[in-house]
């Protein structure tokens, strides 16, 4: 059953995200056409303008997946659609669970699709080389670590953050959605509201943790190698917290019952 | 007969406010009830808890064949709900389909006969449709199921006479043999006669629950004329 509801969940989803994917990959290979090309003044105004359309979509990607996760949370769950979502006969679990796995199947594609995207227009030898250059002093400082590996590493940590966004979100609307009145105000200040306060956290934690740098160590103005292992690794498990707890708390509230309208 | 449904000590509560106030309440099989009550009484809450869409206050209890509430139930119990429910980007095919991959006891084939009735073309999608449609639409989905207990909240209101004929007639004859229909309605003259249960709700408390025969004897009048004095403003 999980299967099924995890099909119709990713089907509304992305049957929006679809266009947008494809006029991402409209514009990215008119982009990489446009510079490929002898770049007059013209040519040179319309890259710009291609570049600024590509930003611009690459923004719209990522925040029509949020509010398509999130709709997708709030209409099935709590709207007209709950009617027939609820009288299924799957467990409370299962409907969440295939919500879950849904957005987090859906975040994964956009980023997939922008990543590829910027590759597509900017990925050649020279700006490859021009990349491992940015991060050659990083290289240097730790030479147990390539360049590659902290461009994965931030990759890892972007969509930690971004499953992160989406877990505040669904622990607001469901928390929101316990009460009577006012559902969605309380559901966008409560999500709001939880994710700034352990963004804050967070950074005080990682500012906590690098403080025990010893400043004898560092090389080139550059923290020791501990120190930055002890960062990275300190967000990543922050993420990792936040996201396994918002989604505890979140379904355990859920199974507890909804009060449709 | 053996109970199919049973209701204890049920209540629920918004806003310190008594919806439903300790509701018993016994539904056996074979058997087609009128949940009958005004606007407001409770009769929604009341089937909105039956179907697991609100969360009872605590010490109430609902069994279905003797299991509390979940996966069983739900396959069990056919609702239709007040409200159009549909996803209306899908078409009337898509809908099917779903009813089908998620309700083993959907007959595909009598939903396409249903259809066909009705003249309603497969093709067209939900948001393409009037709202008497999806509602019909909707009747055609819940009764295309074997199921043990029809649920129905208002399937009369806001329909013409001849509409009400149809929903009725589709009623009757597509439902299984031996299950139980609960029909909520307050309008009582249109369904009086294929009813054997009668539950009165008034402020939320359970006033009059009965043999529809045996209140009609008992008080020399139509179960219309009853619900009219019972509830007289």
């Amino acid at each position: 059953m999980l299967k099924k509801l995890f099909k119709y969940d990713f089907i509304w989803i992305n049957k929006i995200m679809i266009i947008y994917y494809i006029i991402l990959l409209v514009i990215s290979i008119l982009t990489k056409t446009v510079e490929s090309m002898n770049q007059t003044f013209l040519l040179l105004i319309i890259d710009k303008i291609l570049s600024s359309m590509f930003i611009g979509c690459a923004i719209s990607v990522i925040i029509t997946t949020f509010m398509r996760i999130w709709a997708r949370f709030l209409v099935n769950n709590y709207k007209d659609e709950s009617y027939l979502t609820h009288t299924l006969p799957v467990t409370k679990n299962q409907i969440f669970n295939s919500k879950i796995l849904a957005g987090i199947t859906s975040i994964l594609i956009s980023t997939l699709v922008i990543v590829g995207c910027i590759a597509l227009i900017y990925l050649n030898a020279n700006n490859w080389e021009f990349l491992k250059a940015m991060f050659e002093s990083l290289v240097q400082a730790y030479s147990k670590f390539t360049a590659v590996s902290y461009i994965v590493g931030l990759i890892v940590l972007v969509i930690l953050e971004l499953f992160y966004i989406m877990f505040a979100g669904i622990l607001g609307l469901v928390i929101g959605h316990r009460s009577n009145n006012h559902k969605i105000l309380k559901s966008v200040i409560f999500g709001f509201i939880s994710y700034m306060v352990l963004l804050v956290l967070s950074f005080v934690i990682v500012g906590i943790t690098s403080s025990f740098t010893d400043s004898s160590l560092i090389y080139n103005g550059f923290p020791p190698v501990s120190t930055m292992k002890a960062i990275g690794l300190t967000f990543v498990i922050i993420y990792i917290i936040y996201n396994i707890s918002h989604y505890l708390l979140a379904k355990h509230l859920f199974n507890k019952g909804v009060n449709v309208e | 007969m053996g109970s199919l449904l049973e209701i204890k000590n049920l209540s629920k509560t918004f806003d310190n406010k008594k919806i439903l106030d300790n509701v018993n309440l016994n539904i056996e099989k074979g058997r087609i009830i009128g949940l009958l009550g005004k606007n407001g009484a409770g009769k929604s809450t009341l089937i909105k808890l039956i179907n697991d869409l609100l969360t009872a206050d605590e010490g109430g209890v609902i069994l279905f064949k003797g299991k509390k509430l979940g996966v069983y139930s739900k396959e069990h119990i056919s609702y239709l709900p007040e409200r159009t429910y549909l996803d209306k980007g899908m078409k009337v095919s898509d809908v099917i389909k779903f009813f089908k991959d998620f309700y083993s006891n959907f007959d595909e084939k009598k939903a396409y006969a249903l259809l066909k009735d009705l003249n309603l073309d497969s093709d067209i999608r939900i948001s393409k449709m009037s709202k008497g449609m999806q509602e019909k639409l909707q009747l055609i989905l819940v009764m295309s199921r074997d199921a043990d207990l029809y649920i129905l909240d208002e399937p009369l209101s806001g329909v013409d006479p001849a509409t009400r004929d149809y929903i009725l007639d589709t009623i009757l004859s597509n439902f299984k043999e031996g299950s139980s229909i609960i029909i909520s309605t307050h309008l009582i003259s249109d369904i009086e006669r294929i009813l054997d249960d009668v539950v009165f709700i008034d402020k939320g408390k359970v006033v009059i629950s009965s043999s529809a025969d045996e209140l009609r004897t008992k008080e020399k009048a139509s179960i219309d004329d009853i619900f009219r004095r019972e509830f007289k403003c």
